[in-house]
């Protein structure tokens, strides 16, 4: 397997995201593209991640090669790249290691590292393609803030969409508190669009931490999109340039609500 | 200790001794049977029991007071608990002593395995010419043996001079004469009262609370506070010459031996084992030595031999061990010196004086740290040989006695493992991964519950 990626930027993204919901993951190569799916330690929480083939630039792998790494360690090595470093991953067929080497896209330094794998036994979920009763896009970094801000209050939020708009609420020891957006459209910066598509009324609770916790992603992408149906799984995913993606699942709060 | 063979009787049961006659029923067992003593020698026919309390828990105690040379502590000899055995009582004037105590043991023997503990039967069983004698003798229930050891009066006056916090006459801190301790001290017992108007234990007392305390003298008289420092330098005093003279073998051995016992390690066991390999193979040999300690037993059976063996280890408990010619482990000799110290120390203290006092020497008077960080290291050298131990490859040996014992350390074994791969995966959690941990997932299902498995 052999991939080059243009910023080394997008992959330390990915990484700083999801490595404080999992510690070790399975890299799943094959010919489309780079796969990862890992539950947190308490199994309620899911992410799932994409890069496509087309996000690098070339791409070539031949079999399916699981790559089984702590993110710690892939963290502590992707620090040593500058987010505009062309990054190379190389790994065997079946694997020990896995190298990376990176290319400052300014001078001819070039450095190369190389991380001990791992045999990881993970359970490995089929996600069906689901219609959601609610779907709403709003900008990363609202979605961010309504969290953080939420989460000095209580430690869930319950989320109600509902054709007036998407209403974020909690109640906690001190009070309690509300944001409510509602469709919004701005001509000159596309990316603060709120968008709410509804089938049906839905209203949810979930846990915060874990939400500020996918949160970490608003990096990756200007917008994020909430997937909402009763008794399922919360959906929150952020597009990444050229339909790949990085996805959070998130097992709702049932009967435990005030 | 004074080593007169004098089996007087206590007071209560003096008379005891001439009930049992040889009959050949056997007597009914006595209520208050009689009990040996070992009376220091020359003491003043005023000298008697008496109850008073005992300075370290205030429990009423027993100690035999003399007019002329002072107070004595009994001190418990017992027969362990496992091995039932009595005192035949004779009238003296037919054994010399050493003869005496090997028939007593024989007689005990005999007492033993016959009438079982308990019962008090005349030791008729041997038709010899010392029958006549052996048969007016006393066989005790139980072989205690009780030795009057002098007792230092400091350790009786110490309660009076520093009451514990919360009692009446709490004025520890004040200046008092020493009429007003005695009376503090008379206060506690009614057998004080008596004693102390005997000059000579007066000026015993006084001598002594002028070593411990802080002295004024106001008009002609002198009076006392205790001073913590100089009981405690008093008592060092006491420990070192305790050291000096050597530890009693027990406390040796469980405080000092065991205690600077440094850990074998792999390499070293196996020399061990091959050392005890042969003796273990010759039985005769512990018994050989047995026989040459006590030649008078060579006529009798093995099974009194080890009677009599076991009963001179028992007595080898009270008698100091000489200056030990090997210290028992690579220890120096300064840290070995100070274990010692602070065992006997521990020992006095915990035994003589009051709980309230909580004495332990300033780091002025005597410096223990060598001492700690050396028993420190040892800790860790042992904690290192145990896991040495519990992760070794010692499967061959396992194999071969395959018992419950070996199944039980690879069980534990097998635990610990799986403990510190979780504390490894533990600590190579990120912070927000342990908050995580910390979320309240009641109300979430898994999301296997929605997803299926691929």
């Amino acid at each position: 397997m052999e991939a080059r990626l243009e910023q080394a930027l997008l992959l330390k993204r990915v990484v700083e995201a999801i490595k404080d919901l999992v510690q070790d993951c399975n890299f799943d190569c094959n010919d489309t593209g780079i796969a990862l799916q890992a539950m947190d330690n308490s199994h309620v929480a899911l992410v799932s991640m994409l890069l496509k083939a087309e996000a690098f630039s070339p791409y070539r792998c031949d079999r399916n090669i699981p790559i089984g790494i702590n993110l710690t360690s892939l963290t502590k090595v992707l620090r040593c790249a500058q987010n505009d470093d062309i990054l190379t991953l190389k790994a065997e067929d079946s694997p020990d290691t896995i190298n990376l080497t990176f290319e400052s896209s300014e001078s001819d330094r070039l450095s190369e590292y190389d991380i001990k794998l791992m045999d990881i036994d993970q359970d490995h979920l089929g996600i069906p393609e689901t219609e959601y009763a609610a779907t709403i896009t709003m900008p990363s970094a609202e979605f961010q803030r309504i969290c953080r801000d939420l989460i000095a209050l209580s430690e869930s939020v319950s989320i109600e969409a509902t054709k007036e708009g998407v209403k974020f609420s909690c109640a906690g020891d001190i009070g309690n508190g509300s944001v409510t957006l509602r469709s919004h459209t701005n001509v000159e910066k596309p990316e603060l669009n709120v968008e709410i598509d509804l089938a049906e009324p839905v209203a949810l609770t979930f846990s915060l931490k874990y939400l500020v916790n996918f949160c970490k992603a608003s990096a990756l992408s200007g917008s994020v999109k909430l997937c909402l149906s009763n008794e399922v799984p919360l959906l929150v995913e952020y597009g990444l340039s050229g339909s790949s993606w990085l996805r959070f699942y998130l097992a709702p709060k049932i009967g435990d609500e005030e | 200790m004074r080593k007169t063979r004098s089996s007087k009787a206590s007071r209560p049961s003096a008379e005891d001794s001439s009930i049992s006659t040889s009959s050949i029923p056997p007597p009914e067992s006595d209520e208050n049977p009689p009990k040996l003593f070992i009376l220091p020698k020359e003491t003043s026919p005023e000298a008697r029991i008496v109850t008073l309390p005992n300075p370290r828990n205030s429990a009423p105690t027993r100690y035999y007071f003399c007019p002329e040379r002072g107070v004595y502590e009994f001190t418990k000899i017992a027969a362990p608990k496992g091995s039932p055995r009595s005192w035949l009582l004779a009238p003296p004037q037919a054994q010399p002593p050493a003869k005496k105590a090997i028939d007593a043991a024989a007689s005990s023997e005999q007492s033993g395995s016959s009438t079982g503990p308990g019962s008090d039967a005349p030791a008729e069983t041997r038709p010899s010419e010392h029958g006549s004698i052996l048969s007016k003798g006393y066989t005790t229930r139980s072989a205690d043996l009780f030795v009057a050891t002098p007792l230092d009066p400091l350790f009786l006056i110490v309660p009076a001079l520093a009451p514990a916090p919360g009692s009446e006459s709490s004025s520890g801190h004040l200046f008092l004469s020493d009429d007003d301790h005695f009376d503090a001290l008379a206060s506690t017992s009614r057998h004080y009262g008596i004693m102390l108007q005997n000059p000579r234990l007066r000026a015993a007392f006084k001598a002594r609370m002028g070593v411990v305390c802080d002295t004024v003298d106001a008009g002609g008289d002198c009076m006392y506070r205790l001073s913590v420092e100089k009981l405690m330098r008093e008592l060092l005093r006491k420990a070192s010459e305790v050291v000096d003279s050597g530890l009693p073998m027990s406390l040796e051995e469980r405080f000092v031996g065991k205690v600077l016992e440094a850990p074998a390690v792999c390499v070293k066991r196996e020399e061990n084992l091959a050392v005890a390999g042969p003796l273990e193979q010759e039985d005769g040999i512990p018994q050989d030595t047995i026989k040459t300690q006590t030649p008078a037993t060579e006529s009798r059976t093995d099974s009194q031999a080890s009677t009599t063996s076991t009963v001179t280890t028992a007595t080898d408990i009270t008698e100091p061990c000489t200056p030990p010619g090997a210290p028992p482990s690579s220890a120096p000799a300064s840290i070995v010196r100070l274990l010692r110290l602070r065992t006997a120390l521990a020992y006095i203290t915990t035994t003589y004086t009051p709980a309230h006092l909580a004495l332990f020497p300033q780091p002025s008077l005597i410096d223990f740290t060598p001492l700690t960080e050396h028993l420190t290291h040892l800790a860790s050298l042992r904690e290192e040989a145990f896991e040495s131990r519990s992760f070794g490859n010692f499967s061959r040996k396992r194999a071969l006695d395959g018992d419950e014992e070996s199944e039980e350390l690879r069980a534990e074994k097998k635990r610990k493992k799986e403990e510190e791969e979780e504390k490894k995966k533990r600590a190579g959690e990120s912070r927000a991964i342990k908050g995580l941990r910390k979320v309240d997932v009641r109300g979430m299902k898994k999301l296997s519950d929605f997803f299926g498995r691929t």
